[in-house]
């Protein structure tokens, strides 16, 4: 075990070095948990948007144009609140939160296998949340063809109508986001092995 | 990595699901990521992956041809089901580890709980057809997605009966963290039965469009997860923030939650059997779907309170990190690695004085024992006697 306690890196000591760009599995943890916390705060808010609805179709809601919910908007929201809650919810905090911070500990290490790689990670995933909050607001809305986007409506682009605009190559560029994920496990899983 | 002695057959059910769950994101996040960049080159650059010829759009016809709409339904799936099971198997872990603690017993069939993981884990990239028997998918390909999905149901009940057989005859205490990971089993019972019901094609084809999965997969891998990580976070929270968290205002937040996830997918399995379609924006215009608005109403109800209860577990976390009482180094009694270390941990984990493991992970009420745990890092030597 000494090697390993020998590689561990040294304390940082900056803000940004000790809490933002940190390499520590236990700060890299709590980050995604606070990722996931704010992410299902959004999710839930799309949900309750959703039965809010589905109660009263045809109720004025202030925030949307012309005061009504289109389906096109409420499919948006199934839409949104799907990918949300798997991908930044679901996804991140069991594995990247918990799993971060638990699992070297408890198996008795000083860090996960690939400290900056980790790091990366997060910060990748980061960005992917950024971009997905950004469908909301990109020409043509958030996309509606379900977390599953299913082709051929979301592989033809505007022609399908509302919500099919740029919305959906916002929410692919954040299925490359799942690239962090795979860095992230494959951290873990060398932290298991080795 | 791991420290001397730390076999993998004593390593705590969390790594175990941890380490599934590596391998199951390492395996299916590259399928997606292929199938997302195809789709964005269609989308973007002219290509015909996923798009047929033929397909008219807005009375206009598309310049594609050659692809396959149902490629990307595949892709989307061998990466979408082991994706369930990346969001359930840490859940899982976890429940198993504060089931053990807080009825002071072993993992009842550690060994077993382990390989079901594993199996778990393995199945799970061989049913991705249950989600599209509606697909047009040959009877014979729907029989064998049909009989795989159902063989889950084996490793899923091996760990079912394994946390009842956990916590029988146990001197179960109802804190917050256990409180959830009892929620996780229920949850996880309740919607893996309807599972069973969707795995057969003639069944699914009635149901898929309808409520009935969306109140399947939110009981069993959406709500069902969440507890697991609100188990893990009330649990962890001492050793990660060094404070103890609020058990009134944990226990509050259980039950209003539980209960209310109950209020609203419980009857939303009657929506769905009585037709009420998915995904569906306004369905108050169908006559024959007017006579359910009362059930969305209960259900939008139950949503709004679950919702806010959310807001008293906010509020518990955010206080409790600065007005906590401090925690000790082992608030729970534990016996895992992490509760032999500061709370929060030093930099390094152990502050240079790495542990050494001498037994298996849940050593509680061992018989002769003067305590009623013993921690995985104690030597023998080490262990007091009741004599």
């Amino acid at each position: 075990m000494s090697s390993h306690a020998q590689s561990a890196h040294a304390a940082p000591t900056g803000f940004v070095s000790k809490y933002i760009f940190s390499t520590d599995h236990k700060v890299i943890g709590i980050q995604y948990f606070l990722l996931a916390l704010t992410a299902v705060v959004v999710g839930i808010v799309l949900s309750v948007l959703m039965r809010f609805h589905l109660v009263w179709p045809n109720a004025h809601l202030p925030f949307v144009s012309g005061g009504l919910m289109t389906q096109e908007q409420y499919l948006a929201l199934v839409t949104m609140h799907g990918t949300i809650m798997v991908f930044f919810v679901l996804t991140t905090a069991p594995q990247g939160g918990f799993g971060n911070y638990f699992l070297p500990i408890q198996i008795g290490a000083p860090d996960m296998a690939f400290p900056r790689l980790n790091m990366l990670s997060f910060w990748v995933t980061f960005l992917a949340f950024v971009a997905i909050i950004a469908a909301f607001v990109v020409p043509g809305g958030a996309p509606i063809s379900g977390w599953t986007g299913y082709t051929p409506l979301s592989g033809i682009g505007e022609v399908t109508g509302p919500g099919e605009g740029w919305g959906p190559d916002v929410v692919d560029c954040q299925h490359l986001a799942v690239l962090p994920c795979v860095t992230a496990g494959r951290s873990q899983f060398y932290c298991h092995a080795d | 990595m791991r420290a001397p002695g730390m076999t993998l057959m004593r390593m705590p059910l969390t790594c175990w699901g941890w380490f599934v769950t590596a391998i199951l994101g390492l395996l299916a996040f590259g399928v997606l990521l292929a199938g997302g960049i195809l789709l964005l080159l269609d989308r973007s650059a002219g290509t015909s992956f996923f798009l047929p010829a033929g397909l008219v759009i807005n009375d206009q016809v598309q310049n594609h041809s050659g692809g396959s709409p149902l490629l990307w339904q595949h892709l989307f799936w061998f990466f979408g089901h082991p994706e369930v099971y990346i969001a359930i198997l840490p859940g899982m872990g976890v429940a198993s580890h504060v089931l053990s603690t807080f009825a002071r017993k072993p993992v009842y069939g550690y060994r077993a709980m382990a390989m079901a993981i594993c199996g778990i884990g393995f199945l799970g990239f061989m049913v991705w057809g249950h989600h599209m028997f509606v697909s047009g998918m040959s009877p014979y390909s729907g029989f064998a997605f049909s009989v795989l999905t159902m063989s889950i149901g084996v490793p899923s009940a091996i760990k079912t009966f394994n946390w009842l057989g956990t916590l029988w005859g146990g001197k179960i205490q109802l804190k917050s963290p256990m409180l959830f990971a009892l929620g996780f089993v229920s949850l996880f019972v309740s919607g893996g039965l309807s599972g069973l019901f969707l795995a057969q094609p003639a069944v699914d084809n009635l149901l898929h469009a309808t409520y009935y999965v969306v109140a399947h997969f939110h009981l069993v891998m959406g709500v069902a997860a969440i507890f697991g990580i609100f188990a893990a976070t009330y649990f962890w929270f001492p050793k990660m923030f060094g404070r103890m968290m609020s058990e009134p205002l944990g226990k509050i937040h259980f039950w209003l939650t539980f209960v209310g996830t109950y209020c609203i997918f419980m009857p939303m399995h009657f929506v769905g059997i009585a037709g009420g379609i998915r995904r569906y924006a306004d369905a108050s215009a169908i006559e024959y779907l007017q006579k359910l608005q009362p059930l969305h109403v209960f259900m939008t109800i139950a949503a709004f309170i679950t919702a806010a209860a959310q807001l008293i577990f906010i509020f518990n976390f955010f206080w409790s990190l600065k007005f906590g009482p401090k925690a000790p180094k082992n608030p729970w009694d534990a016996t895992t690695l992490e509760w032999t270390t500061d709370s929060p941990p030093p930099l390094d984990n152990f502050g240079g004085e790495f542990p050494s493991v001498y037994r298996g992970p849940y050593e509680f009420s061992v018989p002769g024992a003067k305590e009623d745990f013993i921690p995985q890092h104690l030597a023998p030597a080490q262990v007091a006697r009741a004599k």
